[in-house]
């Protein structure tokens, strides 16, 4: 059951955000965050993906590590190409692909940051 | 393996549009490993309806399940519970799957949801090329298992024809000539000089151009 906020799947890479970043993030009040924490954001799949939103997302994040900074080499990219798929995918079934964003910047972003890219996917 | 890709979901939301259950059944040869219709491509396309259709108003029951193969009556039957309960089935595998499905079940509409591309092999990560017309009449052997009939755009039995610059094809640049493939891979055997022989124009009596072809094994019969 949602209490009206805005409800957010975020898929991170645990090297892409501090802990405090996530704890603060899974506390905001402005949304529902559903925080689902990898080893690496490679490991988010197309149907994750897809899964956030049946589960009444209405936004879902994926947030990496800045290209060339992937402690597995390529797997930033690898879940970058999987969003786009998606995102395409979705704008072909009509479903608004724009709820589908990457946040790539790593510790750069923190949590006001973070949010400000929620509220603008969301506009 | 038989390589095929994904209609377009806009299409597929159409063909599928008329039913209120819908199976999507997928095939796990194949199309699975040419990322077309395995499990993984079913969870996706089956979440995708879903959520298309909630997004309509339009209440439908999508399920999902993966066969090992959707050719085989040996492992279509572990479908059966799973199409009686819908009024359609959405199959990602190739044509001759969905055939075979329907053949089965005579009462539920079968529709695919890939489109049957060619006969090939996974080159590198992510890309498929032909490499087998199933003209039944091989003839690898006299060209260093290379098919000249599926690779080369002239389909020369004699050749090469000329026209390719660096090993690639005149018709198409990305292509490599596979006639350079075929001499290259004879240097490399030591066999070069076979194919100074003539090879004469094949008989295509063996390919499906006279309709559907049969293949029976007698000892196979009870």
């Amino acid at each position: 059951m949602t209490d009206g906020r805005p409800v957010v799947t975020l898929f991170y890479c645990v090297n892409a955000l501090s802990r405090q970043t996530a704890q603060d993030l899974e506390n905001a009040a402005e949304f529902e965050i559903r925080p689902v924490h990898m080893a690496c954001s490679s490991m988010v799949k197309d149907v994750l993906l897809l899964k956030g939103f049946e589960a009444g997302a209405d936004l879902v994040v994926v947030a990496t590590c800045p290209p060339g900074q992937c402690q597995f080499i390529d797997g930033n990219s690898r879940a970058r190409k999987r969003v786009e798929r998606v995102r395409r995918l979705m704008d072909e079934a009509g479903l608004e692909g724009r709820r589908l964003i990457i946040i790539d910047r790593g510790l750069e972003l923190e949590y006001a940051g973070i949010l400000k890219e929620f509220e603008s996917a969301l506009e | 393996m038989i390589v095929a890709e994904q209609k377009k979901i806009s299409e597929i939301i159409e063909m599928v549009s008329p039913y209120r259950k819908v199976l999507v059944l997928g095939c796990g040869t194949c199309v699975k490993t040419c990322f077309a219709g395995g499990e993984d491509e079913v969870a996706v396309l089956a979440s995708l309806l879903r959520l298309a259709f909630e997004k309509q108003g339009n209440s439908k029951e999508i399920s999902e399940f993966t066969i090992e193969r959707q050719c085989e009556d040996e492992f279509i039957q572990e479908a059966a519970e799973a199409i009686g309960r819908n009024e359609a089935v959405l199959s990602l595998a190739c044509g001759a799957g969905v055939q075979d499905i329907a053949r089965r079940f005579k009462n539920v509409p079968v529709l695919p949801g890939v489109n049957t591309t060619f006969v090939g092999v996974m080159e590198d990560r992510g890309l498929f090329t032909e490499e087998c017309l199933c003209c039944g009449d091989c003839r690898l052997g006299q060209y260093g298992a290379v098919c000249v009939l599926t690779r080369c755009a002239k389909k020369l039995s004699n050749g090469p024809c000329g026209g390719s610059r660096n090993g690639k094809c005149e018709v198409n640049p990305e292509t490599d000539c596979a006639w350079q493939l075929v001499i290259d891979r004879m240097r490399e055997l030591g066999q070069l000089d076979s194919l100074r022989e003539y090879i004469p124009p094949r008989d295509w009596r063996t390919s499906n151009a006279g309709g559907p072809r049969k293949l029976f094994r007698e000892d196979m019969v009870a």
